[in-house]
């Protein structure tokens, strides 16, 4: 099953896309504006994969597809996930550089909270995400999440703390 | 029971144990110890099994009334290189400045050349522990190395000296 | 100057890692007394602990061009409190006096500094494996010392070297 916006589709992640998300996971540039610090094995990544079979509530985790051309371009996750609260934290790469810049981020969030909104009813939807990092906030923005507060020096990455941003969404 | 001329090292006991949480919540004998956390009120462990290669946890008692007074011992044994480090604590602030330390640190050495077959003991200190560097050097040891800015403590960096000591060079 | 990048150890690099360690000449500047282990049980352990995290990061060294793995780094031992770590870095036999090395360590103490937020990285080396020395002093390790007759080899006693670089002075 898939879940289709205007320009991306979300699937379950599967074993193929391994190699995919090891280049992306060792790419300076992807990973720059993201928590992870640490070069990631291969090894690793198939066994995240392999794993990756059962989606349940507390994970829902979706290979990020472009709807013309199928190709693969990244990955999008929801974490902690609690029955309680009904919130969630969003995790989103596109790992291609290829595809940067063409509004597919943006749509991937909103497809992303379309399922986490409409399919398994979450209430809340947040995400951090690294001040300098414009685009990404402009295209969460354009997503319809609302900046909720700064952490000041939260986010220590290349040798220097960085600001994060709170950002959040509501159930419609 | 290893006996010096004003302390005894022996092993340590249970009824050791009251004497020792006063000397972990003592400031003034924690304050170069290397440890950032408080203690925990079983941080002052007896050991279950009798003492062997390894780990030498010892408790220093005063000679003349058999009351504890601190703790010392051999640790980080290496058996290719034959090498330990060691550490003193007289955490019983009565007895400190009176040559109890000293005495204890010869004794302990003593010990490990003599018993434990140990080439060398080396131990670990805060340079601005000026008192332990002093105590160390009356005994013999030999400044090696110098870790700049190796322990932030108490707010501040700090350097770490490596220190030394062979057995003929033990006064 | 060679370009290196590091990569994460994956299973398949065990045998490899295993043939570096068993080298005799690798060996004879190295610190370990006994053989490496087995390709099969490194490649288990490897397999057991696929996330890199703050405790153990391991690397294998790549040409940053052919992406053929050239050597192996490790910081060791990071301390959270007191934010150093130390460095062993090894290129592999037959690929020495191109630059690895100094690649290597330059991009293993950036790693520490800039992405485990570290700022002190120590590493010891033997008192005439020149060549490592000259490296480490390039890429701005400075001496803080000698451990006197620290290591039993080849029937021998030898010291060690102790360096380190802080944040502010890596070259």
């Amino acid at each position: 099953m898939t879940f289709t916006g205007a320009l991306v589709r979300l699937r379950a992640m599967e074993p193929r896309d391994a190699d995919a998300q090891y280049r992306w996971m060792n790419d300076l540039e992807v990973t720059e504006h993201l928590g992870w610090r640490y070069p990631i094995s291969s090894l690793a990544i198939a066994q995240r994969l392999d794993g990756a079979g059962a989606m349940t509530f507390a994970n829902p985790r979706f290979s990020v597809e472009r709807a013309d051309t199928g190709e693969l371009i990244g990955y999008t996750a929801l974490r902690d996930v609690t029955p309680e609260s009904r919130n969630g934290e969003l995790d989103l790469v596109i790992g291609e550089r290829s595809a940067w810049g063409q509004g597919f981020g943006t749509d991937t969030a909103r497809t992303v909270c379309a399922f986490a909104f409409e399919r398994i009813g979450l209430h809340r939807v947040q995400l951090w995400v690294v001040a300098t990092h414009a685009p990404a906030i402009r295209a969460y923005e354009k997503a319809g999440f609302v900046r909720e507060g700064v952490a000041r020096e939260r986010f220590f990455k290349r040798g220097r703390y960085h600001d994060a941003v709170l950002m959040a969404r509501l159930a419609p | 029971m290893i006996a010096g001329s004003r302390v005894v090292l022996r092993e340590r006991r249970p009824s050791d144990v009251p004497y020792a949480q006063a000397w972990l919540d003592d400031v003034d004998a924690m304050r170069w110890t290397l440890h950032p956390y408080p203690a925990a009120p079983d941080a002052y462990d007896v050991p279950g099994e009798p003492l062997s290669w390894g780990l030498v946890p010892l408790t220093v008692v005063d000679a003349e009334s058999g009351r504890p007074i601190g703790h010392a011992g051999l640790g980080d044994m290496v058996p290719e290189h034959r090498r330990a480090l060691c550490w003193i604590v007289i955490g019983d602030a009565a007895f400190r400045g009176r040559g109890y330390g000293e005495d204890t640190m010869r004794t302990l050495c003593r010990f490990a050349f003599e018993t434990v077959n140990l080439a060398k003991v080396e131990l670990e200190v805060v340079a601005d522990n000026a008192a332990a560097v002093r105590l160390y050097e009356r005994i013999g040891f030999v400044r090696e190395v110098t870790r700049r800015r190796a322990r932030w403590i108490e707010g501040a960096w700090h350097d770490e000296h490596l220190m030394g000591l062979f057995p003929e060079e033990l006064r | 100057m060679s370009e290196i990048v590091l990569r994460a150890r994956e299973p398949e690099d065990a045998a490899l890692l295993t043939s570096w360690f068993a080298d005799a000449e690798t060996m004879r500047w190295w610190d370990r007394v006994y053989p490496p282990l087995p390709a099969e049980t490194l490649a288990a352990r490897i397999a057991a602990a696929p996330i890199m995290t703050f405790a153990d990061p391991s690397f294998m060294v790549c040409d940053a061009g052919t992406r053929e793995p050239v050597g192996w780094g490790g910081l060791h031992a990071p301390s959270p409190e007191h934010r150093h770590c130390s460095l062993g870095v090894l290129v592999a036999p037959g690929l020495r006096g191109r630059g690895y090395g100094e690649a290597a360590t330059r991009a293993l103490c950036r790693f520490a500094f800039d992405r485990m937020n570290l700022v002190r990285v120590s590493l010891v080396v033997f008192p005439g494996n020149d060549a490592a020395r000259r490296v480490y002093e390039r890429v701005g390790f400075v001496e803080e010392g000698v451990q006197r007759r620290a290591f039993w080899k080849r029937g021998a006693w030898h010291d060690l070297v102790h360096m380190a670089v802080f944040r502010d002075t890596l070259r």
